[in-house]
């Protein structure tokens, strides 16, 4: 059964079903939808004035434009719902398998694209590398580094016994296609449950309860093996289907849940994080935030302080929602307050329970519980006037899934989207602008056909302009060298500084109050400073690119007005903006001294003797922050600064690109001028890049 | 009665906050004295023993200070260690009863506890049915374990947020497997349920409460045997005051069933726990029952 099948089949006969306000909410995304399509028709209108190389330079601005997919991660601690939301976000309750045991240990990722053209590749599974095996079984993962280093032997022994069991099962189970298959991806043109399970389910092993799985066939002979058969060793997984609802494309990504006692879950997240722009914090309604989910909103709001999600699942499982769901909001507000939590994070309430009930036309046969909750939850919400709804337009309403669909449509709008329009436009409309200069070029060759400016033959220009690339490229490198240096020196001071002063705290802490008492100390001022040392790197690394783009930009005007006089004067090239400096997520990351029980303490009992406590203190501390040190001063530098050099080099490549179309237009058009210029077909044409060059213009700013 | 001499098992409810350590209490109890909601409760350890005394709180130095019960939502844990309770319950002459904050919430210290871990004997650790037994108690329970006599037990709460029998068997089974050689039993239990139950015998057995008072109970008995005979304790928290049999406990309202205190009156009637008990008599009286867990 192809998947394709399944979403027609399923909507074929769930149609009456449905609740008819599946898209309510997405309406920012339908404007972003729309800016889409009008500066696509503008590309396609340029993709006709040009030649063949604008032809292609703007296929490749189409396909990017097509592709653009933003994503949406769930996070949350195991078990707050997370799966279940993605399948009522998809619009297909059963799409991925839930349970009530944790079962998600793969970062899956639908792909939804508007429409029904059929769908080429509809699975693909990534299988883990021997290197990452390896690692997992060495490290085990962030947190068995932490336990090893505080010498908590049992539990990196634990993460350990657990990443060999894993490894030793899969062994056993795969035979010798184990070896094989690390490393290797498994494409699919369909998918059905059975294949997504097999895939991503590490079921659990306490399977051997009677009468446990119902749809178990007999004619597999490891039945309940073929289940999870490759989900331990799978890394990632990308499933790709329709949707009838979206007017873009978008992924949702689903995340194994942190705070498992399968500690590789956790680790899995924790990197799943680095990858995605727009999160939604999952939480379960019995509890509201606790320290783990408040180190997950640390972390995402590192990456982009602006706007965190916070989803309250569940609220099906209170008994008196209209009652608990203020109470429950004014703890978490109060509690992100009090713990310098972000600023007006969107905090929203709902049931995935309810959203799948109602995607499913199963709304008679609720739990009893939940059935009097919605109720309740209906009589507090609905205004007076809502009695003529259908019942399953209700219930999707009061599922509060179109309200987070709202706040995700509007944070994608707002973000990722803005800036991938603004992207494509701004190419365009260099792309535009130099059609206009090849213009200006003809008509110059026109009118004086004798022309003195042949001074330069096109082989000449095509050096002149690798000398320049070749230069500003060199400087631009340069600069970085010693930007990354001094930023080097900079965090190293900010570090050892902090080493020695929290070891002194930690010598004046042991003087007063001796080894008995537990000593504490904030590593929130390494982090200011070491964000603010970044912050200094980022601002002059943003100066520096913008003094090199400027600078090439400078020398080429300079070399078109001497290679093509007066008839490129008045021409505007664009100057590339330098690039965007990310934000230091690494720094959310936790070390020893965010944790305030649990080990801590535990290192702190272990440790004995002054001399002691300061020389394996400051071994701990510096390997805890090896990590972000690291990452913050090489990784991320280096990262910037290829972007930079990139940009600079695409730059050059399309100036490369400009000439050509310059030379071909001088060369081709030259012979019969008086008809190109007077010509009516070349008005229009002319007055019709003159258009488009306005609307993309208004799409760059 | 003199609490130097009368050292009783001290049975400390913990767990994640929001898991109903609260409504535990309470409900073991047959009174309501602590207050519940669906956030956090944030109070500090809460001791409750028998008797008639007023009701007291330790500040941060360890003063005491006379309260009203009705004060008890307005204490902060900021500037009161402890809330002592005295009540005439019958579970409280089976044992001091210790409710501690839960774990995990950031807003709480977690030093709180810490200290009092040294005085507790055994420990019930909820854990919420649907979220049940994450890292983050797994870890504390690690740290706590070490520090009690036991037996300990776990209790699966809001079971009944489960709503079939495959899954709750299901996550039963991952528990067991996960805590194995940690407790010495688990129950899941429908807290709702248990205190809706009334006299409705087959409701209270299907909550779980029947099974886990009933094993409860013996933990306690078996507790208490290992210490009788020991010497006067150091009571940390004695009452300074003595007890004001004019404070009535009625004030606490009552919950229904009182079926905790029926269960704990039904194996207590005869005899009143002291020290010098040992288990044939006990066995012999049925209270404990032959090849029970020690």
């Amino acid at each position: 059964m192809s998947e394709q099948q399944t979403t027609d089949d399923r909507s074929d006969i769930r149609a009456t079903d449905l609740p008819s306000n599946l898209r309510s909410g997405l309406e920012p995304l339908k404007g972003l939808a729309s800016k889409i399509a009008v500066l696509d028709e503008a590309l396609d209108a340029l993709s006709g004035l040009g030649n063949e190389n604008t032809g292609r330079a703007v296929a490749k601005m189409r396909k990017s434009l097509n592709a653009f997919e933003p994503s949406v991660t769930m996070l949350g601690q195991v078990k707050a719902g997370k799966t279940a939301l993605v399948n009522a976000l998809a619009g297909w309750s059963d799409l991925l398998p839930s349970d009530v045991n944790p079962w998600t240990s793969v970062v899956t990722s639908l792909h939804l694209i508007p429409g029904n053209e059929p769908i080429e590749t509809s699975a693909r599974f990534q299988f883990m590398t021997e290197g990452e095996w390896d690692r997992l079984l060495e490290k085990g993962g962030r947190i068995g580094e932490l336990a090893d280093r505080a010498g908590a032997e049992n539990e990196l022994q634990k993460i350990r016994q657990q990443v060999l069991d894993m490894r030793e099962k899969s062994r056993r189970r795969l035979g010798r296609k184990f070896e094989l298959l690390l490393g290797q991806s498994h494409e699919y043109s369909f998918f059905d449950k059975n294949m997504v399970e097999r895939y991503i389910c590490l079921g659990d092993d306490f399977n051997d309860l009677p009468g446990d799985d119902p749809d178990a066939v007999d004619d597999t002979p490891d039945g309940s093996d073929e289940q999870g058969r490759f989900a331990d060793i799978t890394k990632t997984a990308d499933l790709y289907l329709n949707s009838k609802t979206l007017p873009l494309r978008l992924c949702l990504r689903d995340t194994p849940g942190v705070n498992d006692t399968f500690m590789m879950r956790e680790q899995v997240t924790i990197q799943a994080v680095r990858d995605s722009r727009t999160c939604v914090v999952v939480l379960s309604a019995h509890q509201a935030l606790t320290s783990v989910d408040m180190g997950l909103i640390r972390l995402i709001s590192n990456l982009d302080g602006r706007d965190v999600i916070i989803f309250v699942n569940r609220i099906d499982e209170l008994a008196d929602p209209a009652r608990a769901i203020p109470e429950i909001e004014a703890s978490i507000q109060q509690t992100l307050r009090d713990h310098q939590g972000p600023e007006g994070a969107r905090i929203l309430f709902g049931s995935a329970y309810w959203a799948n009930r109602a995607l499913s036309g199963r709304l008679q046969n609720m739990a009893q519980a939940s059935a009097d909750a919605l109720l309740a939850w209906a009589a507090a919400k609905l205004g007076p006037g809502c009695g003529d709804l259908p019942v399953a337009d209700m219930v999707w309403e009061l599922s509060g899934l179109p309200a987070l669909y709202h706040a995700i449509s509007e944070r994608i709008a707002e973000d990722v989207g803005a800036a991938q329009i603004t992207k494509v436009a701004s190419t365009a409309v260099t792309l535009a602008g130099s059609l206009q200069a090849a213009e200006a070029i003809t008509i110059r060759s026109a009118e004086d056909s004798a022309g003195a400016s042949a001074s330069m033959n096109m082989y000449d220009i095509r050096a002149e302009l690798a000398e320049i690339a070749k230069y500003h490229l060199q400087i631009l490198q340069n600069d970085f060298d010693v930007l990354i240096g001094e930023h080097h020196q900079r965090a190293d001071r900010v570090h050892t500084n902090f080493i020695q002063r929290a070891t002194h705290s930690l010598i004046a802490h042991l003087e007063k109050n001796g080894e008995d008492e537990v000593w504490e100390y904030s590593p929130t001022g390494l982090r200011i400073l070491l964000r603010s040392a970044y912050n200094v790197f980022g601002s002059r690394a943003q100066l520096a690119a913008q003094k090199s783009y400027e600078a090439a930009v400078g020398d080429l005007a300079m070399l078109y007005s001497r290679a093509f006089g007066p008839a490129v004067e008045g021409i505007e090239i664009a100057v590339p903006s330098a690039p965007d400096i990310p934000a230091p997520v690494v720094l959310g990351q936790a070390i020893a001294l965010d944790f305030r029980d649990g080990w801590w303490a535990a290192w702190w009992r272990r440790t004995r003797g002054y001399n002691a406590f300061a020389k394996q203190f400051q071994t701990l501390i510096s390997a805890e922050t090896l990590d972000f040190m690291t990452q913050l001063k090489t990784v991320q530098t280096g990262e910037i600064r290829d972007q930079a050099m990139a940009t600079l080099k695409d730059f050059l490549e399309q100036q490369c690109d400009i000439l050509g179309s310059l030379s071909t237009s001088t060369t081709a058009q030259s012979g019969d001028v008086q008809e190109l210029f007077y010509g009516a077909t070349e008005t229009q044409r002319r007055k019709k890049l003159q258009n488009t060059m306005e609307t993309l213009s208004r799409y760059a700013a | 009665m003199d609490y130097a001499t009368d050292r009783k098992p001290r049975l400390a409810l913990m767990g994640e906050f929001s898991v109903g350590k609260s409504t535990l209490t309470n409900l073991l109890l047959g009174a309501a004295p602590l207050p519940t909601q669906v956030t956090a409760t944030r109070l500090p350890p809460v001791w409750l023993r028998h008797g008639t005394g007023p009701a007291m709180r330790l500040d941060e130095v360890g003063e005491p200070h006379r309260m009203e019960l009705s004060e008890l939502s307005q204490i902060s844990p900021d500037t009161t260690r402890l809330v002592q309770l005295e009540m005439e319950s019958e579970m409280l002459e089976l044992c001091d009863l210790i409710d501690l904050p839960g774990i995990s919430d950031p807003n709480m210290p977690t030093d709180l506890w810490h200290s009092l871990m040294e005085e507790v004997d055994l420990v019930v650790w909820c854990t919420h049915a649907t979220q049940a037994w994450r890292q983050s108690e797994a870890a504390a329970w690690e740290a706590v374990q070490k520090k009690t006599v036991g037996p300990n037990l776990l209790l699966v709460t809001q079971i009944d947020k489960l709503t079939s029998q495959r899954d709750r068997d299901r996550v039963m089974a991952r528990v067991e497997s996960e805590t194995a050689g940690l407790f010495a039993s688990r129950h899941a239990i429908s807290l709702t349920q248990a205190i809706t139950a009334g006299e409705n015998e087959e409701a209270w057995i299907n909550s779980g409460a029947a099974n886990f008072t009933n094993d409860l109970i013996d933990a306690l008995l078996s507790c208490a045997l290992s210490y009788a005979g020991a010497g006067p304790s150091d009571e940390p928290c004695r009452n300074p005051t003595p007890p004001d049999t004019t404070r009535p406990t009625e004030q606490i309202s009552a919950v229904s069933p009182r079926r905790v205190k029926n269960r704990i009156g039904e194996r207590l009637r005869t005899r009143p726990i002291t020290p010098g008990f040992d288990t044939p008599v006990l066995r012999d009286m049925g209270l404990v029952p032959a090849g029970e867990r020690s």
